[in-house]
């Protein structure tokens, strides 16, 4: 950890212009050793996560391998959701619960210019979510290609609701947040059983700093809180391992040299550096524009 | 000094141009002539445009541009110079329609976004935007196509269905090549399956495995989901394996059953303006399209009234018979040469230069007055036109002529003449003033080939497009026109019904694309092929699936073979020339293994021979904004595509280069004596007057009706004897001077004398007259068409008062 950096970040964040950061926070084995709060925000203030929920999805999927709600990942999802179970085209057996967490269910996506998403609106209008993405274009084999997009979390969170017989917040709920104490409103759900809050001004998902670090301290604990193990440990090797289809993304964590990370739109982040036994948290208010602050983190790790 | 009301060009040399000086008024129609390869292009397109359009767009910023070579001394009077060439219609992207070209689409989907009315069980209260009616956005496209309105079905029964063939010749045996080779041998060593086995032999286990892979387990991932990998993914549309599969009829292409064939999502599809949807509309032909926004009682006046003004400029261009859905690329030279027309006329500018490639193509007679009243409109504004064109009455209408010649190529260049009409009918030494003087004329013939009743083929109830339950009568072993104006329903009749339903009836492929296809080579295991092939046959195919069902052929049973010579590109790969594409490369590659000792791969820049920087382009292709590229010589290779070895060897005193280089004339003295299949073909391209053109000149360079002569001399090259052929040219009069007009009825004439039928859809009067028998389509075009009008000799046409090209008729 860099105190010198630490000690000036109030000058640093003012000389870069970083106005919209709010919380900067590091935990180092187990213990918070810096927290900086700004623009009138604390440590009870719950800010939006954006993707970063997309890492606590992947943690729901550990913790239902841990329950015994789903036997193995590499399951196919025409399993667990009939709209896939329809021959609409070939590949839809080949998907299996592995390539929605890798992000390379072959699914046709196109993100648009800043992640604007504009595919989501056409999937908002219609009557059955998953019906619609079932019926997207298949743009390559299952598993065969890492392409960063939204159908497969939203796949993969309206599978956790259909196996658990509830829904994926649900089951976040009770077997992750609530040991974990973390507080959070319940996330949207759409019509068609998939709990999916992460886009737009939804705030559901919305996450104080020091919650936020919980995700990241529970996987350097491999999975296990207060004595009881949440989340089975090699799920979580697995997660934060390159994947057949990406050397960059695991389980809805990104990865890199220094450990793996949950990122999301604007600037949230969670940074996970194992050898260190360090967490990383910074989060900042959302524009448009996608800022995002990885020299924060750098500076922080870089001794 | 250049007084400011002429262009004046001195010293022009690119090409075959021969250092010539050219003076051209402006505010005038100028008209370029010359027989075929005699250098007009290379004068109006490749001197005046280019540079007109270097100096507009440096001058204005948008974009650099660097001249390697200069083709010209000095050009002054220029002015701001735009062209609309044929050739365009290769480079447009497979996605664009005649509506968003137009722009007309976007105005469109302004008006349904803001007046559109929502069913009542798709309105969910949030507001519309113009995106959701646009199939190119990602927030309006229908996500089964993306957009496209078609799908891809594999018959996976057809397949599989051959229990007797070998495991390695499973899907055509393309599982044996390439990299596909080195992971099925680790796939089948895994599951015990030999090579060699016939499928009846593999356990039902074995069997699935080979169909549908171990889920990921091997790198081979089964043939079914193979083949949809290569030719599904999202961005490669095209390739060698699904023209294969297709053609083998494992493969089709089918409406999109999501959206319908309109490529518009669920939100678009249920919103109307007036009772119909934005896809009814965009399926509307321009005419009627026309009538129904007239309706005043539809809401948004305002916008309504920009799309009619613009609709009106495309209906008096001689658009009205296009659809606004229909892709840009499958519309004919003419059609998008108009189609630029109608925007610069709505834009009304004046001062500008536009250059034109034979506006008339494509246009029926009477069309081609109404297209010289909107060229002189451009001309009254203040505008100069200059045009490349064979048109009798075009040229008669012209305030000038430059005659370039006196023949083609080498033996071109020059300029004959430059002056008003009157005076060109007296120039002597050109080969087109004669014409025009009737100091020569064309042939005609004197008697028709009587017709055998027995031997007809007979169409019967066609009603595809907008053919109104037709029945067609194509006597055999004749000359057979059909004429009409454009969108009277020839193409629909010829290319769309007569065709498939032969070629279902022949079980045969009708393309000459597809030996070239086969004798393609594949570059490191990628498949190649540009998306506007796919897409350029994708719209006819579709169609016909439903509208073909009711029609029936007979007669097919005198046909041997239908072969079909049309405008498309020779050859489908970039690297393609009139060499690969007749056959000859091949043998001049073994000429040239055989005299150097080395392999013969070395001598195609589509194999071990390219450079490998350029990829045997021998040049760079630098995009410089606003859709202009640079190209910059290759420095690797010099610009000639080849790596050094294969440039070592030489043939004669000549290497591989030089010998691509040769114009076919050049080559027939050179191969005399070494090759007999060699100077057979290129004499026989000689005779269809492509003497001039170069051996290795690469297809984006060649115009369609250079193409079409292409495939013909192919066509004539192969089969001296053949009997019983159909032969099916569309315009082949396309880019052709009188002189080379007069040499294709010969060709023609041979083909039909020799026992083929041939089949000619045209508009030249001089074509039609030389038919034994012409089918008019008509009255009209669009809904107004659809009919036949008049059937006979040409000699009953001109008495038949129906019939409207029998005045025309010489």
């Amino acid at each position: 950890m860099n105190t010198d950096f630490l000690n000036n970040l109030d000058e640093y964040l003012r000389v870069k212009r970083y106005r919209l950061v709010n919380a900067v926070l590091v935990y180092e084995n187990d213990n918070l050793v810096f927290e900086r709060y700004y623009n009138k925000v604390d440590k009870n203030s719950r800010n939006q996560i954006k993707s970063v929920w997309k890492s606590i999805l992947s943690l729901t999927l550990g913790v239902c391998l841990q329950n015994g709600i789903i036997n193995s990942i590499d399951d196919p999802v025409c399993r667990y959701l009939p709209q896939f179970a329809q021959s609409i085209h070939p590949f839809h057996s080949f998907i299996t619960i592995r390539h929605l967490l890798t992000m390379s269910s072959g699914i046709y996506w196109s993100g648009g210019v800043h992640y604007h998403c504009p595919m989501l609106e056409q999937m908002r209008r219609s009557k059955d979510w998953l019906a619609h993405i079932a019926d997207t274009k298949m743009a390559d084999y299952p598993g065969t290609k890492f392409v960063y997009k939204e159908w497969d979390v939203i796949l993969l969170s309206a599978l956790i609701g259909k196996a658990s017989g509830s829904s994926a917040w649900e089951v976040c709920s009770e077997y992750l947040y609530k040991p974990l104490e973390i507080e959070s409103a319940r996330w949207t759900n759409s019509g068609s059983a998939a709990d999916y809050p992460s886009w737009d001004k939804d705030t559901t998902s919305d996450l104080s700093a020091r919650d936020m670090a919980k995700i990241g301290l529970i996987t350097l604990r491999g999975g296990e809180w207060n004595g009881k193990q949440i989340v089975p440990k090699d799920y979580l090797e697995t997660a934060v391992s390159a994947s057949a289809a990406s050397g960059i993304y695991g389980c809805l964590f990104w990865l890199s040299d220094k450990g793996y990370h949950c990122r999301g739109f604007g600037g949230q982040e969670v940074n996970i550096y194992p050898t260190k036994k360090t967490v990383a948290v910074v989060s900042a208010t959302v524009t448009p524009l996608g800022k995002s602050y990885p020299d924060i983190c750098e500076g922080i790790i870089n001794a | 000094m250049n007084d400011g009301n002429t262009i004046k060009i001195t010293g022009a040399s690119v090409h075959n141009l021969k250092n010539i000086d050219v003076e051209i008024p402006k505010g005038k129609l100028t008209v370029i002539t010359g027989v075929s390869g005699s250098g007009k292009s290379s004068l109006a397109f490749d001197t005046l445009y280019e540079e007109g359009k270097r100096r507009y767009l440096m001058f204005s910023d948008t974009a650099f541009m660097v001249e390697s070579v200069p083709t010209f001394e000095s050009i002054t009077g220029l002015s701001p110079t735009v062209a609309v060439e044929q050739r365009i219609t290769r480079q447009s992207n497979p996605r664009s329609t005649v509506g968003t070209r137009t722009k007309i689409s976007a105005m469109l989907a302004v008006l349904f976004a803001n007046y559109g009315k929502r069913a009542p069980e798709y309105d969910d209260g949030l507001p519309l935007d113009m995106a959701m009616f646009q199939k190119n956005s990602a927030r309006g496209m229908c996500v089964m196509c993306l957009g496209s309105g078609v799908t891809k079905k594999l018959d996976e029964e057809k397949l599989f269905a051959n229990l007797s063939q070998k495991v390695d010749d499973v899907v055509l045996g393309l599982g044996k090549r390439g990299i596909t080779r080195k992971v099925t041998d680790e796939f089948y060593a895994r599951y015990n399956i030999s090579r060699n086995q016939p499928l009846s032999e593999l356990t039902d286990e074995q069997f699935n495995l080979l169909k549908y892979g171990d889920g990921g387990k091997s790198k081979f991932m089964g043939f079914v989901p193979w083949i949809w990998q290569i030719t599904n993914g999202a961005l490669s549309t095209s390739g060698r394996l699904e023209y294969l599969l297709t053609n083998a009829g494992f493969m089709q292409k089918a409406q999109c059953p999501k959206c319908k064939g309109t490529g518009l999502g669920e939100t678009a599809l249920n919103v109307m303006v007036g009772g119909k949807t934005m896809a009814e509309l965009e399926a509307m032909y321009i005419r009627d399209l026309r009538r129904f926004l007239e309706d005043a009682a539809l809401p948004g006046r305002r916008i309504t009234e920009e799309i009619l003004r613009k609709l009106e400029c495309m209906d008096d261009v001689g658009l009205h018979h296009l659809s606004l859905s229909r892709p840009v690329p499958t519309l004919s030279g003419g059609e998008i040469q108009r189609l630029f027309l109608a925007s610069y006329i709505i834009a009304e500018m004046d001062s500008i230069i536009f250059v034109f490639d034979e506006p008339t193509i494509g246009l029926h007679e009477v069309e081609k007055q109404k297209l010289l009243s909107i060229i002189r409109i451009l001309i009254e504004r203040g505008n100069t036109v200059i045009a490349v064109e064979h048109d009798e009455n075009f040229i008669k209408a012209a305030d000038y002529i430059v005659d370039l010649g006196p023949r083609a190529g080498e033996n071109g260049g020059r300029r004959i003449f430059q002056g008003s009409y009157a005076d060109f009918t007296e120039c002597e030494n050109s080969m087109t003033s004669p014409y025009l003087a009737g100091k020569m004329f064309m042939p005609v013939k004197t008697e028709c080939k009587s017709i055998d009743h027995s031997k007809m083929l007979v169409l019967e109830h066609c009603n595809i497009h907008n053919l109104r339950d037709v029945t067609a009568q194509i006597p055999l072993g004749i000359l057979v026109g059909v004429a009409g104006v454009s969108g009277s329903g020839k193409s629909s009749l010829i290319s769309d019904t007569l065709v498939p339903k032969l070629k279902e009836a022949l079980k045969i492929k009708p393309s000459p694309d597809d030996d070239e296809a086969e004798s393609e080579v594949l570059r490191g295991g990628e498949l190649r092929g540009t998306e506007g092939d796919v897409l350029r046959g994708m719209e006819s195919e579709v169609l016909r699936g439903g509208e073909l069902r009711g029609t029936e052929i007979h007669g097919a049973q005198f046909i041997k073979k239908c072969v079909i010579i049309d405008q498309k590109p020779i050859g489908r790969s970039r690297t393609s020339c009139p060499a690969t594409y007749t056959g000859m490369f091949d043998r001049i590659r073994v000429l040239f293994a055989r005299a150097s000792g080395m392999d013969a791969g070395l001598f195609t820049v589509n194999s071990k021979g390219g450079c490998h920087m350029c990829k045997g382009d021998g040049a760079i292709h630098y995009h410089v904004g606003m859709g202009n590229f640079i190209d910059v010589e290759c420095e690797m290779c010099g610009g000639t595509g080849f790596v050094e070895e294969a440039l070592g060897a030489k043939l004669d005193g000549k290497n591989i280069r030089e010998v691509l280089e040769m114009s076919v004339s050049g080559a027939i003295d050179f191969f005399k004596d070494k090759d007999k299949a060699i100077l057979k073909m290129l004499q026989t391209l000689e005779r269809v007057g492509m003497g001039y053109i170069g051996l290795g000149q690469k297809t984006p360079t060649i115009s369609g009706g250079e193409a079409q002569r292409i495939k013909l001399a192919a066509e004539l090259g192969k089969s001296g004897s053949a009997k019983g052929n159909i032969y099916i040219l569309d315009e082949p009069t396309t880019g052709l001077s009188f002189s080379d007009i007069a040499r294709l009825i010969h060709l023609m004439r041979e083909l039909a004398d020799g026992g083929n039928t041939v089949i000619v859809t045209e508009h030249d009067p001089s074509v039609l007259s030389n038919c034994d028998y012409i089918i008019e389509m008509g009255p009209g075009g669009g809904s107004d068409g659809g009919y036949i009008i008049a059937e006979g000799t040409p000699g009953e046409l001109k008495a038949n008062d129906k019939s409207v090209i029998g005045g025309y008729l010489k």
